[in-house]
C-alpha cells in the first residue's frame, strides 16, 4: 500500500469506526501451530491498552497509526492446525459471523499449509483477508499469487517472523477496517441501485401518465365509434350491417395499434430487455403517434426534417421513452403553440436523432445543470430526472452521446448519437 | 326526467325535430357516429363541423341560430370551453343549450367547475349509446316523450 493510500485509509478509518461500531466486524482468526506465538497474537490484539502501535516506516520517523484516542480491540480465535482452522472459519461463516481477517502460519505441520488453507476458506468466504506469516521463505510471493489467483490478489498480505507487535496490530487494523468499509460500500451501493431503479420507474410513470391522457381520449372515441355503429345498425339491412361491421373493425384496428404502442412504452424496466435490430424511424413515428393527441391539443406542429432509413441494435423501449420524454419536454417549452422538428440521420457507424423545439432554449449557465438529477424548472410537475435518465439511457446503455445546445436562431436542440451495431 | 321538470317547474314541450343542431368534434369517426345518432332520433337540421375554429366563426356569425350545440372538449386550436364561452358571451346565442361530449380523463374537477361557471347544460362521457344521448338532449331541451321510451343503457 502506498503512503498516500495509507493516509486515506487511516482518515477513513477514524471517520467510520465510531459510526458503525455496533456492526463492526472485529473477528480475527489465527492459525498457528506454535503455542507460544499463538498466545502472543492474543496478547497483542486483544489487549485493550492505550499503547499506540507505531508504523515501522522504512523512511522517516515513526508516526502514530491513527488518532490517539482510537484503539480498536479485536476478538481473536486461535486454531492450532489447518483442519481446525477450516472448520472454525466455516462454522463462523455459516453462523453469519465471518472473520474479517486471518493470520496464517505458512508451515502447519501435516496436511495443508496456510496458503492452501486460505484457498479452501476463500471458496465459501471470498471476502476474508489473509496475512501469511512465515519464518522462512517457504513460498515465494509469486507462488502464493499463482495459487490464490488474480481475483484474490488484493485479499492477502504477508509478514516475516519474527514480527513486531506493531506490525501485527497495524495489519489487523488496516485489513479489519478495509473489510468493514467494503461491506458498508457494498450495502450503500445496493441501496443506491434500488433507489435509482425506483426513481427510474417513477420517471417512466410520468411519461406514461402524460401519454395516458391521450390514450384515454382516443379510446373513448374509438369505443364510441364501435358502440355507435353497432347501435345504429341493429335491425338494418344486411348491406348496412356489413358496412357498419367494416367501420367497427377499422376502429378495432386503431385501438389495437394504440394499445401496442402504449404497452411498449410502459414495459417495466425490471425485465432485462435485449438489444434488438429495430427501425429507428418506427420508434420516432411511434413516439409521435403516442403524443399525437397531446400535440394536437397543445397546438404543436410536428415536422420531420430529415428521415434517413436507419436500422440499429438498441433497447427499443428505452429509446422510445427517451424520444417521448424529450418530446414532452419540448412541448412544455412552448406553452400555447409551437413546433417540434425531428431529424434522423445515418452517418457511418452511428445514427443521430435531433429533436428541436422553438421555445426559449436553456440559459447557457444552466446548460450543464439541467442534466443533473433532481434539477427541475417545472416545480412540482417534474421530478427533475427526465433529462438525466435520457442521458443515462443514451450514454450508459447505448454508449452514445447526449448533447443539448441552443439553436442559433431559436429553441433547444437535443442531439442523440448512438452506434448502430452495439453488441450486447 | 319528471323530477327535473318538477324541480324547475317547467312544463315539458313537444320535441322539435326541426331544431337547429350544431355538432363539433375533431375526430371524424366520432362526428359521424354523433350525426348518425341524431338522425336516428329524427332530427333533420344537423350541422357537423370537425374544425373547432370554423365552429367558432359560425357561432360568432349573428345570422346563424342554433337550438342545441354538442361539442367535444379537447380539440386543437379552439377547445370546447372556448366554444362554450363564446356562446354564452354572444347576445343572440346566450340561451343556446350546450352539451359537452368528453372522455373520462378530461373530466377533471377544475374543468367541470369551469364549464359549470359558463353554464353548460349537460356532460356526456364517451363512449355512450344512442339512448343515453337522447335522454340528455330531451332533458336539456325540456322535451316530453321520453317516459314512453325503453330505458336501455
Amino acid at each position: 500500500m502506498s503512503n498516500g493510500a495509507k493516509k486515506v485509509l487511516e482518515q477513513t478509518i477514524s471517520n467510520v469506526v465510531p459510526a458503525s461500531s455496533n456492526k463492526w466486524n472485529n473477528r480475527i482468526l489465527v492459525v498457528e501451530d506454535e503455542p507460544g506465538i499463538a498466545s502472543s497474537y492474543k496478547d497483542i490484539l486483544e489487549a485493550n491498552s492505550n499503547v499506540i502501535p507505531m508504523i515501522r516506516s522504512s523512511r522517516g520517523s515513526p508516526q502514530p497509526l491513527v488518532a490517539q484516542h482510537q484503539v480498536i480491540s479485536f476478538k481473536v480465535t486461535v486454531c492450532s492446525n489447518a483442519l481446525e482452522g477450516l472448520t472454525e472459519a466455516k462454522k463462523a461463516f455459516e453462523q453469519g459471523q465471518p472473520y474479517a481477517l486471518g493470520f496464517f502460519d505458512v508451515k502447519l505441520g501435516e496436511g495443508m499449509d496456510g496458503i492452501e488453507l486460505v484457498k479452501e476458506i476463500q471458496k465459501f468466504d471470498p471476502e476474508i483477508y489473509a496475512v501469511f506469516v512465515t519464518a522462512y521463505n517457504d513460498r515465494s510471493i509469486e507462488s502464493i499469487h499463482k495459487l490464490l489467483g488474480e481475483d484474490k490478489a488484493n485479499r492477502w498480505d504477508y509478514l516475516n517472523k519474527p514480527f513486531y507487535e506493531g506490525e501485527i496490530y497495524q495489519k489487523a487494523r488496516n485489513f479489519v477496517s478495509l473489510w468493514n468499509l467494503q461491506k458498508e460500500a457494498v450495502e450503500k451501493n445496493k441501496h443506491i441501485t434500488n433507489l435509482q431503479k425506483k426513481l427510474f420507474d417513477s420517471e417512466k410513470l410520468t411519461a406514461v401518465s402524460a401519454v395516458a391522457r391521450g390514450v384515454t381520449h382516443e379510446f373513448g372515441n374509438i369505443l364510441l365509434s364501435i358502440m355507435g355503429r353497432a347501435d345504429m345498425s341493429r335491425n338494418q339491412s344486411q348491406d348496412q350491417m356489413n358496412q357498419a361491421m367494416e367501420k367497427i373493425l377499422e376502429a378495432c384496428n386503431r385501438a389495437t395499434d394504440i394499445l401496442d404502442k402504449f404497452k411498449s412504452l410502459s414495459e417495466p424496466s425490471g425485465v432485462e430487455s435485449k438489444k434488438e435490430m429495430v427501425s429507428i424511424n418506427k420508434i420516432i413515428d411511434d413516439a409521435i403517434d403516442l403524443l399525437e393527441h397531446r400535440s394536437k391539443v397543445s397546438n404543436i406542429k410536428i415536422c420531420k426534417i430529415k428521415n434517413d432509413s436507419v436500422m440499429a441494435n438498441v433497447h427499443a423501449t428505452p429509446i422510445l421513452q427517451v424520444v417521448v420524454n424529450l418530446s414532452i419536454n419540448a412541448m412544455h417549452a412552448m406553452p400555447g403553440s409551437g413546433q417540434i422538428d425531428y431529424s434522423l440521420t445515418s452517418s457511418g457507424e452511428d445514427f443521430e436523432i435531433v429533436i428541436r423545439d422553438y421555445g426559449t432554449g436553456i440559459p447557457e449557465n444552466l446548460m450543464l445543470k439541467v442534466l443533473e438529477p433532481f434539477f427541475t424548472t417545472k416545480g412540482k410537475q417534474g421530478t427533475g430526472l427526465g433529462l438525466s435518465i435520457c442521458k443515462e439511457i443514451v450514454e450508459i446503455e447505448h454508449e452514445g452521446k447526449f448533447t443539448l445546445r441552443n439553436h442559433s436562431v431559436k429553441g433547444l436542440e437535443v442531439v442523440i448519437s448512438i452506434p448502430k451495431n452495439l453488441k450486447g | 326526467m319528471s323530477q327535473t321538470a318538477t324541480a324547475q317547474k317547467i312544463v315539458l314541450q313537444k320535441p322539435n325535430f326541426e331544431a337547429q343542431l350544431l355538432v363539433v368534434d375533431d375526430d371524424l369517426m366520432v362526428l359521424e357516429v354523433l350525426v348518425d345518432y341524431l338522425k336516428s332520433f329524427g332530427f333533420t337540421n344537423i350541422t357537423a363541423v370537425s374544425e373547432s375554429k370554423k365552429a367558432l366563426k359560425m357561432i360568432q356569425d349573428p345570422n346563424t341560430h342554433y337550438d342545441l350545440i354538442l361539442s367535444d372538449w379537447e380539440m386543437p386550436e379552439v377547445s370546447g370551453l372556448v366554444i362554450l364561452q363564446s356562446v354564452r358571451k354572444s347576445d343572440s346565442k346566450a340561451q343556446t343549450r350546450f352539451i359537452i361530449v368528453t372522455s373520462q380523463q378530461s373530466m377533471e374537477r377544475f374543468k367541470i367547475s369551469r364549464a359549470a361557471h359558463w353554464h353548460v347544460n349537460a356532460y356526456i362521457v364517451k363512449p355512450f349509446r344512442a339512448t343515453v344521448l337522447k335522454e340528455k338532449i330531451w332533458q336539456v331541451m325540456n322535451w316530453s316523450g321520453l317516459e314512453n321510451e325503453k330505458k336501455a343503457k
